[in-house]
């Protein structure tokens, strides 16, 4: 494989990579004043800052590599739907406190691993985003986990709300471990993790937590994707224009 | 033994009025700590003429760090040093083992519990990662070679993370006594629910997923008493660096600066 096209395909791989991050964050944030309790209404905010953050430096990187001349805010707020390429995951609504805290769940206990490898790439700048990134995962994990411990085996209302919140989630994961071509080929390269190998180790994590929690694993063959190809739920449109807004009225707008 | 000082990279040709100038720069949040105490100033260097200073941020998202950026470009003008510039590093990635003795012990005075110091691991908990049924659908394939999945940082994390609700759950007898928003006291408060469902092997096995067990022999001191009968009210404080605690002895509730 040429050095242009690794070059390319990185560029890809971190656009992705902020993509995630910039949706979950920004969802995350949806949050703040809303939350249960003042704890958690901090809890979620200083988890969508680490997200945020995350996703500046992959976007930063993700403009780095594409060389013309996009920062990380041309790129999280001057781009349309179709150009973005988060998995679609990260893009649901927060819906209620249980659908969040599901998400997350199944999100943190993939990212966890999933950093882990990629700490290990041979593209230091990814490297060490993901080394930062997995002392993060932890601490969320840890927490969401909690969550669903709390919820699933909680009272009647939260077992019910975060039963659904799972089935309801349950077709978007099948994304986080399906891998592009240009992905495929950064793998092959050393600079990729490789997503199905984790899949195994996932689903244990995931069953043992939900049983723990009382919870059903939901089952069914329903895979939505399309989010690395630009194809987006409907929810992707109204979130960007909420967070793109002030950019596009008054571009360039510093605070 | 001060890690700190062995990992800041001052180079020689750097004048002292911009060394001394670097060390007044506080952090924002935490004014009683300066960046080197924190660990966040990583070096400095001449380019030239031009000073060259370094630093990593605390977590992905801190917000401080423009802040900090822009302590530092004052705080050398102000020392006549005006042909400088600020680079950010991420790698090695910050962690509270590079936060001095003195920073520790002004946290500690500030009302602050600092972050405990990792230990050697100690090989008893290290066997963790043997425990059945974990891990061993990823070591296959090509990420093997890349993947330590459930490991890496495993015994140095384990000396130092903070207690979390689910291990409490397991551990202390009579658990989840009512206090309120905690972690894990609502699941066995609300009636009809949960009660002699509690296996014992998930928590150790999720500890292990994570990677960061908790160990009960790491309370967290209270920075007013000293006690160690202290409890996490929440993972997340007034800052990503910080989780939130209250002393069952002396009722304060008080910050404590997290191991990361």
């Amino acid at each position: 494989m040429s050095k242009a096209q690794t070059k390319t395909d990185t560029a890809k791989f971190a656009l992705a990579l902020g993509d995630d991050a910039l949706a979950m964050g920004q969802r995350l944030s949806e949050w703040i004043s809303n939350g249960p309790f003042l704890e958690e209404d901090i809890a979620l905010a200083n988890v969508a800052l680490d997200f945020v953050g995350r996703a500046r430096m992959f976007l930063t990187y993700a403009g780095e590599l594409e060389g013309e001349g996009r920062s990380e805010d041309d790129l999280a707020f001057f781009r349309d739907c179709r150009e973005f390429s988060n998995l679609l995951i990260f893009e649901l609504p927060v819906g209620d406190f249980a659908n969040t805290m599901a998400r997350q769940y199944l999100i943190d206990a993939f990212e966890v691993p999933y950093f882990g490898a990629l700490s290990q790439s041979k593209d230091e700048t990814i490297a060490a985003i993901a080394a930062k990134a997995v002392k993060e995962c932890r601490y969320h994990l840890r927490r969401s986990r909690d969550w669903i411990l709390r919820l699933g085996d909680g009272s009647e209302e939260s077992h019910r709300r975060v039963h659904q919140a799972f089935i309801d989630v349950w077709p978007f994961v099948a994304e986080l471990f399906e891998m592009p071509e240009y992905e495929a080929r950064l793998v092959e390269a050393g600079i990729a993790a490789d997503r199905a190998a984790l899949r195994a180790g996932w689903q244990g994590e995931v069953e043992a937590t939900l049983r723990e929690a009382t919870l059903a694993v939901p089952d069914g063959d329903h895979v939505i994707r399309g989010g690395r190809e630009g194809i987006h739920t409907e929810h992707l449109g109204h979130m960007l224009s909420e967070m793109q807004f002030m950019q596009r009225a008054c571009p360039g707008l510093e605070w | 033994m001060n890690q700190t000082a062995a990992r800041i990279e001052i180079a020689p040709q750097v004048p002292e009025a911009a060394v001394q100038a670097l060390e007044g720069v506080v952090d924002p949040e935490i004014p009683v700590l300066t960046i080197r105490d924190l660990g966040i100033l990583r070096g400095a260097r001449m380019d030239g003429e031009t000073l060259v200073v370094t630093i990593t941020p605390t977590y992905s998202g801190c917000p401080a760090m423009v802040e900090i950026r822009d302590s530092i470009h004052k705080a050398l003008r102000d020392a006549g040093i005006a042909d400088h510039r600020v680079e950010t590093t991420l790698s090695p990635a910050w962690t509270t083992d590079w936060m001095s003795e003195a920073g520790r012990e002004k946290l500690r005075a500030y009302g602050i519990a600092p972050p405990s110091r990792r230990g050697a691991a100690p090989t008893k908990l290290a066997q963790r990662h043997d425990v059945p049924g974990r891990g061993e659908g990823t070591r296959d394939g090509i990420t093997a070679g890349l993947l330590s999945p459930y490991g890496e940082n495993r015994p140095t994390s384990i000396a130092c993370a903070a207690p979390t609700g689910s291990s409490q759950r397991h551990d202390v007898p009579g658990r989840g006594e009512g206090a309120a928003p905690t972690i894990t006291s609502k699941r066995h408060d609300v009636p009809g629910r949960g009660e002699g469902a509690a296996p014992t092997g998930p928590s150790q096995r999720y500890d292990n997923f994570v990677g960061a067990a908790p160990r009960r022999d790491q309370a967290v001191p209270c920075p007013q008493c000293g006690s160690e009968n202290t409890k996490l009210v929440s993972q997340f404080g007034s800052t990503a660096c910080k989780a939130l605690y209250r002393c069952s002895d002396c009722q304060e509730p008080f910050d404590h600066f997290k191991c990361h």
